[in-house]
């Protein structure tokens, strides 16, 4: 293979590389910048909100009266991780729509940024679910209850239905 | 993990009761044979017992982990704490 032939190869493959790069069309380069801009704003808001959540639940301790006696916050809880949990299906959705998308390259980041947003919005649901339990714990301890009857440990049947008054 | 003493009495908190009546029948049925379950064998594997602090540990009550309950020892008896949802999602799925 002369010089010739083999510099005519290089240039016809880095030629055939700069017409398939400038066939993507520049809408599709802006439409994958705002898409990136979006993800990486919301993966930050997902990421604060969860840091929120952790803190909260760190700061249970110092608290030493009930802080939900009516479920009220149980309840908002519950249905702020509905709402994180809907997120997540949809932001799984698109991903996958952008898998499919066969304008899309891996070098593009919008699959990376998905899964970063995904994991982001998984862990706000998990501390939100967290929270949620360990607020009912530490309900359970700063409230006085009752002793209650003790059951023998064979007796756990007679416990239920009396808790259930059956 | 460090295995709960084997329970030879139970209570319940006002508050586990309360919440048990909120429950759907299923539920209810399936945190009694937890907790039977839980009597017979300390260290009910299928439960997935968790030590959550030094005061407390929870086992989940259905197969799917969409409940859990919590329960304290005090000596050879075991307090029923809490019983309600528990979601927890995949990160990387």
């Amino acid at each position: 293979m002369t010089t010739l032939t083999r510099e005519r190869r290089e240039l016809q493959a880095f030629s055939a590389s700069v017409t398939a790069g400038a066939a993507r069309s520049l809408d599709l380069l802006r439409d994958i910048e705002i898409t990136l801009a979006w993800l990486n704003r919301l993966t930050g808001m997902l990421r604060a909100d969860a840091e929120f959540a952790e803190s909260a639940n760190a700061d249970l301790e110092a608290i030493s009266c009930p802080i939900d006696p009516d479920d009220a916050i149980q309840d908002d809880l519950e249905n702020a991780q509905r709402e994180v949990k809907a997120l997540y299906d949809i932001l799984i959705d698109k991903r996958q729509a952008g898998r499919d998308d066969r304008r899309l390259t891996e070098d593009d980041g919008i699959e990376a940024a998905y899964t970063e947003a995904i994991a982001q919005a998984a862990d706000l649901h998990n501390a939100i679910n967290a929270l949620r339990w360990n607020i009912g714990e530490h309900d359970i301890d700063a409230t006085p209850q009752p002793k209650g009857p003790v059951y023998a440990a064979e007796d756990i049947d007679a416990l239920f239905d009396d808790l259930l008054g059956r | 993990m460090t295995r709960p003493h084997p329970i030879k009495r139970i209570r319940a908190t006002t508050a586990f009761g309360e919440m048990l009546r909120k429950l759907p029948p299923e539920i209810q049925e399936a945190a009694r044979q937890a907790v039977k379950d839980l009597v017979a064998d300390p260290h009910p594997k299928k439960y997935r017992l968790e030590k959550q602090t030094a005061d407390y540990w929870t086992i989940h009550v259905t197969r799917n982990h969409s409940h859990k309950l919590s329960f304290a020892l005090e000596g050879d008896c075991a307090v029923l704490r809490k019983i309600g949802t528990h979601k927890e999602i995949d990160r990387a799925p």
